[in-house]
């Protein structure tokens, strides 16, 4: 079972690297030539660059090449900053996406569960409906947009209550845990809200259902009080379908699904250097950053996959 | 999202039953609303870039002058104070021509969101239904052939929904926008709505097609479908009479889901100017032109994004509503 | 009344250098500290003979010399020649075709190593040998470059000797070059230690002899310049010592969040051009901070010649007579940042002469088209996909719809736009771009974007794009008469200039010193932050 999904998983990504691939050489234009060598360049130059890169011989051999250098030797150069290996750059950007994504979800999971288990408690009070307007609000606007406006208001320093607000970027964590802490915040948020709001939803349409099943029925007629039906009882069982699409969600924002509030907040993660590959057409990075990107995608899904199955036996055949 | 295991052989009845409880919906009711009257303020762009406004949304003019409370104005002025660097465009009038004020290009904002809106939603919706048919397609077949044909699809969809679909889109754009793309007879042209409707369409079709395949795949372990097998219905009569019924309200119950889904990313896209072409415009582009001017008129790109929050929120609570009523235990 | 505030700012900028007192005195004063500066995005190789951009060659000229240099001063003497790593700029001898320099005594490069002239002669051989873009273009005059231009790996340059005994290397051309001297400041022909290696160093630093070295480059994050330890000041007109330790490049963010940092003080200076919107804050708010220098530029519309509908010359002069400049130039940013212009030079260029043959005069524009029998021709304008470059392209189509041609756009991502529109390949008919001149000189706009010898068809580089080879124009190229050669190129109209656009730099409150080379751009080494 482990196995056939293993192998279904790295078929899909094979078939993501030739798309890639086949879709890079379709694209008029894409010949970097040109570009590494320079601004009117003669023609032998561009001969001559297009065989030390390699880019006159066969597409499957090109192809061979450039999987044998990501992958086993480790040394793929990118097309547009010639010398940047591409590995090593994915790697350094890794941590600030895992920064971003982590927090916004600590923060979303935190926020999510609260108003969540809030809305359950109250069912049908102004607070349980202003959890589902929240959560449909928040699923209602586009990303960028709303770290564009975050950003209008918070990088004017003529505003006081915005004065602790950092310039935009990223600082190691290992650097200095504040100063981490406070550049991402605002980013943070930003993902949160458009998350917060939906799991909230998801989790107090889940304990609903749980808190009509028999065994919470016993435990209130035990004579336990609501909230503590709730937290002890409920919501360890509905937890599962959050869970599920916390792991789907989390895998597609690790692996760059953070693009656009990435270039917003000038945060140089994974989705910034795939941004910048694709507006330089940079091939070799842009195979990176999809492989990379895809490896998250498909390994979350089987994750969501896995844990579904386990929370409910039923799945388990299909 | 719907109640499949053992389900009646004749769902169709459980219907009306699902129109009467939308319809009951307050929520559900006043998003219709909401979604019929900005539906109708952008088919009617016409009536205020003519009538009240009278500019042409789709022509740069920076030099234009506009008789504003008796002084001539250009629409867009040069900058004066200080250095006199750079320029600035006509801010919100609040009423009649330049309602909310001019773009870089000197061009009526307000007329310009609503025929954004226009391009906005037929390519949303376009884009709904080509997704739709394709995941029907793809979910009835990869869900009722099983065996090899299910394999290949399964395979396919976990590849369209792995490849990221930010990088998806500007990669097909890429190809589509330099030189079209031919399908058969038909040539797409670089700036026709036709590529982004392609676009959207296709990346969210695993989105609809891998519940649905689920769907069709417990429906064809059910006990009616198995009798009506074993009683020699063909493949055809037993989906259609059958399977489909089951099938479409999912399908329906998707269409909001799809349409909200397809403006953000249509909105998103844009901002990777991958999308409509210029002069025409969507609520996507107008963002991605608004973001220039953020700082000195951020109306220009608050005003389009505002549109689409409001339709992509009335949207969701619509497909609250629908989902709602068809699960008549929610 | 505005030309008066430009000319002031100008004669500020034009202000002499400081006194060698002064300047000991300054740099006691000043000297130490980070300039942080910022770009979008990292340019690529910083491999000095291969690397062309402008972002990179302004920091090339804090590691990196050649044996001759521009003046590093603000204003027009900064056109000047003068001797950089070599003691003198020689007159060249046997009819202008051989130049002899020698070197300075006890220069060393960043590794400790010593000068000789035996790296400066290897360094011409390399730039062959790594493909240099501008080998064929600017060098091709050195005898022997044929043989290394077609057989890179084997260059021998026989006319590159040099003579480490007595410190000599002399240059021997095939044909005499008015312009060799200037060319030799270009980075391109930086002495390099003749062991580097013969290939793109790519973010590997190579060793310099300027007073900072690249000590870490990460095109994806940043560049650190610090102190060359081996660095002794040997001509302050040429390589003066710089006042800033180190220097911090960092790239990534957007141009809006670029702004934002420098007049917060979290940066010092950018390098990308200030988006329009923030133009007039700066200009109120930070006058002080803002200066506007000219960059020897044109943006312009390339028609191509050798398709249709502006294979017929009346078509591109109704172009050029329907485009009202004044609106092109208030889409980049209004009469401050550029200059409306309907020839090929710039002002403020050797050559140059007022000539503008179209009056905007759209009437007798459309009479041209219907004439021409041009009219509902389909077009296709390609621009790039900036907020500028879309905002000017819009303006554009207009003026062609107006012009009775049935017109359309597609922006492409700006880094591919560029090669994109030159390769005949893909049959361009017009598109907008911009042209930068290598360094001040009117056959450095004129010959790669309207001489023959710039057309290669099918070719990604072919600078030539509207495709023009006219016998008048090659005419005028070689008695070197650039103002008859831009009229030439004007009465043809191979394109339609739009404007002569200026740098706006903005450098944060902590910057003193600020100062413009027309070449290097901001000195940086000769500004401070303490």
């Amino acid at each position: 079972m482990a196995l056939l999904r293993l192998g279904r998983a790295l078929a899909v990504m094979a078939g993501i690297s030739v798309l890639v691939f086949l879709i890079f050489f379709a694209t008029p234009g894409a010949d970097p030539a040109a570009r590494i060598a320079g601004r009117g360049a003669s023609p032998e130059t561009l001969t001559a660059v297009r065989a030390e890169f390699g880019l006159d011989r066969p597409l499957p051999v090109q192809y061979a090449r450039m999987m044998q250098r990501l992958f086993i030797s480790q040394d793929l150069a990118s097309f547009a900053n010639r010398g940047q290996l591409v590995v090593p750059a994915l790697l350094r950007a890794a941590p600030v996406t895992l920064s971003l994504a982590a927090g916004a979800a600590v923060l979303w999971g935190a926020v999510g569960l609260a108003i969540g288990v809030a809305a359950a408690l109250r069912r049908g009070r102004p607070i349980d409906r202003a959890v589902t307007a929240l959560g449909l609000l928040g699923v209602s606007v586009p990303v960028f947009w709303l770290g564009e406006v975050v950003n209008l208001v918070t990088q004017d320093r003529g505003n006081p209550l915005f004065a602790w607000v950092p310039p935009l970027g990223y600082v190691p964590l290992t650097e200095d845990p504040a100063r981490w802490a406070r550049a991402l915040l605002l980013p943070w948020a930003t993902l949160a809200i458009v998350y917060a709001g939906a799991y909230g939803r998801v989790l107090r349409n889940s304990l609903v259902d749980a808190l009509d099943q028999d065994y919470v029925r016993t435990a209130r007629a035990k004579g336990l009080g609501e909230p503590r039906v709730v937290l002890r009882h409920a919501l360890r069982a509905s937890l599962g379908t959050a869970v599920a699409l916390f792991g789907l969600d989390f895998g597609a924002l690790v692996g760059g699904g953070t693009l656009l509030v990435e270039v917003v907040f000038g945060l140089r993660g994974v989705g910034k250097l795939t941004y910048d590959a694709l507006n330089n057409l940079d091939l070799p990075m842009v195979m990176a950053a999809v492989l990379y990107s895809s490896l998250f995608v498909v390994a979350a899904n089987a994750a969501a996959d896995a844990l579904q199955a386990w929370l409910d036996p039923r799945l388990r055949a299909g | 999202m719907t109640n499949t295991a053992g389900s009646s052989p004749r769902p169709g009845s459980a219907r009306p039953g699902a129109f009467t409880r939308l319809a009951a919906d307050r929520g559900a009711t006043i998003a219709l609303a909401a979604l019929a009257l900005i539906v109708l303020a952008c088919a009617l762009a016409p009536l205020y870039a003519d009538r009240v406004s009278r500019t042409d949304p789709f022509r740069s003019n920076p030099n234009d002058t506009l008789l504003l409370g008796g002084r001539i104005i250009e629409v867009v002025q040069e900058n004066t104070a200080g250095l006199g660097l750079g320029t600035t465009p006509l801010g919100p009038t609040w009423r009649g021509a330049y309602l909310l004020g001019a773009d870089a290009q000197g061009r009526d904002v307000a007329a310009r969101v609503l025929y954004g809106g226009r391009n906005s939603l037929l390519i949303a919706a376009s884009a709904t239904a080509l997704c739709l048919a394709l995941a029907a397609v793809a979910g009835l077949a990869a869900g009722f052939a099983g065996g090899a044909t299910d394999t290949v699809l399964a395979w396919l969809l976990d590849l369209l929904w792995a490849f990221p679909i930010t990088l998806l889109a500007i990669s097909l754009s890429l190809v589509l926008l330099s030189q079209g793309v031919r399908l058969g007879p038909v040539l797409i042209e670089s700036d026709s709505l036709a590529l982004p409707i392609l676009i959207l369409g296709v990346i969210y079709v695993p989105y609809v097609a891998r519940p649905l395949r689920a769907q069709v795949r417990a429906l064809r372990g059910t006990e009616f479908v198995l009798a009506a097998m074993s009683l020699g219905a063909g493949p055809w009569r037993v989906l259609g009479r059958h399977v489909l019924p089951h099938v479409v309200p999912t399908l329906v119950g998707f269409v909001p889901v799809i349409m909200a889904l397809a403006l953000l990313s249509e909105a998103a896209l844009s901002v990777l100017s991958v999308g409509v072409q210029a002069p025409a415009a969507s609520w996507g582009t107008l963002i991605a032109d608004g973001q220039a001017l953020l700082y000195s008129r951020p109306l220009v790109a608050i005003a389009p994004g505002l549109a689409v929050v409001a339709t992509v929120l009335a949207l969701n609570v619509l497909a609250d509503g629908l989902r709602d009523a068809m699960d008549p235990r929610g | 009344m505005r030309l008066i505030a430009a000319s002031l700012v100008a004669a500020l900028l034009l202000a002499p250098a400081a006194p060698a007192a002064d300047r000991a005195a300054l740099m006691a004063q000043h000297r130490g500290g980070v300039i942080r500066l910022l770009a979008r995005t990292a340019a690529g190789s910083i491999d000095p003979q291969v690397n062309y951009t402008a972002q990179f060659w302004q920091v090339f000229a804090l590691a990196y010399d050649g044996l001759v240099a521009f003046r590093k001063v603000a204003g027009p003497a900064g056109r000047e020649i003068v001797p950089d790593l070599a003691d003198a700029v020689p007159e060249p001898a046997e009819g202008g075709l051989l130049y002899t320099f020698r070197l300075r005594p006890g220069l060393r490069f960043s590794d400790g190593a010593p000068v000789r002239a035996s790296d400066a002669a290897a360094s011409f051989r390399r730039m062959f040998r790594v493909l240099s873009p501008t080998a064929g273009t600017l060098y091709g005059a050195i005898l022997g470059a044929d043989e290394c231009l077609r057989a890179p790996a084997a260059c021998r340059l026989v006319g590159v000797t040099a003579d480490d005994a007595a410190g000599t290397v002399a240059i021997r051309l095939n044909q005499p070059d008015p312009e060799f001297a200037a060319k030799l400041a270009l980075p391109h022909a930086s002495v390099l230690p003749a062991s580097a290696p013969a290939r793109d160093v790519g973010a590997a630093p190579l060793p310099g002899t300027g007073p900072y070295v690249i000590a870490e480059y990460d095109p994806g994050a940043r560049m650190r310049l610090v102190r060359n330890p081996y660095f002794r000041e040997w001509s302050e007109a040429a390589q003066p010592d710089g006042y800033a330790d180190e220097m911090l490049y960092e790239f990534g963010l957007s141009d809006e969040a670029q702004v934002t940092a420098v007049l917060n003080g979290d940066a010092d200076w950018m390098f990308d051009t200030p988006p329009a919107d923030r133009l007039g804050e700066l200009g109120v708010r930070y006058a002080g901070q803002v200066h506007i220098d000219p960059a020897y530029a044109i943006w312009f519309l390339p028609m191509n010649t050798r398709l249709r509908p502006f294979d017929d010359m009346r078509v591109r002069r109704a172009v050029n007579m329907a485009i009202d400049r004044r609106a092109a130039v208030k889409l980049f940013g209004g009469p401050r940042l550029a200059e409306p212009l309907c020839q090929a030079l710039p002002s403020g260029l050797p050559g140059y002469e007022p000539y503008c043959p179209y009056p905007h005069d759209p009437a007798a524009a459309r009479r041209l088209v219907a004439e021409s029998g041009a009219a509902s021709a389909r077009v296709t304008l390609v621009t790039d996909d900036s907020a500028v470059q879309r905002a000017i392209g819009a303006y554009v189509l207009g003026v062609l719809q107006d012009l009775g041609l049935d017109a359309r756009t597609r922006a492409l991502s700006a880094n591919l736009q560029s090669t994109y529109i030159q390769n005949s390949g893909n049959a361009v008919q017009i598109s907008l771009t911009s042209w930068y001149a290598d360094y001040p000189s009117a056959a450095n706009i004129l010959v790669p974007n309207f001489g023959c010898a710039a057309i290669r068809p099918g070719s990604d580089a072919s600078t030539n794009i509207p495709g023009i080879c006219d016998p008048t124009i090659e005419a005028a190229f070689q008695r070197r008469d650039w103002a008859a050669a831009d009229r030439a190129v004007t009465d043809l109209a191979p394109a339609a200039v739009l404007f002569a656009p200026r740098y706006v730099n903005v450098v944060s409150h902590r910057v003193g010193g600020f100062q413009y080379h027309d070449q290097y751009r901001w000195l940086i080494a000769q500004a401070w932050v303490r």
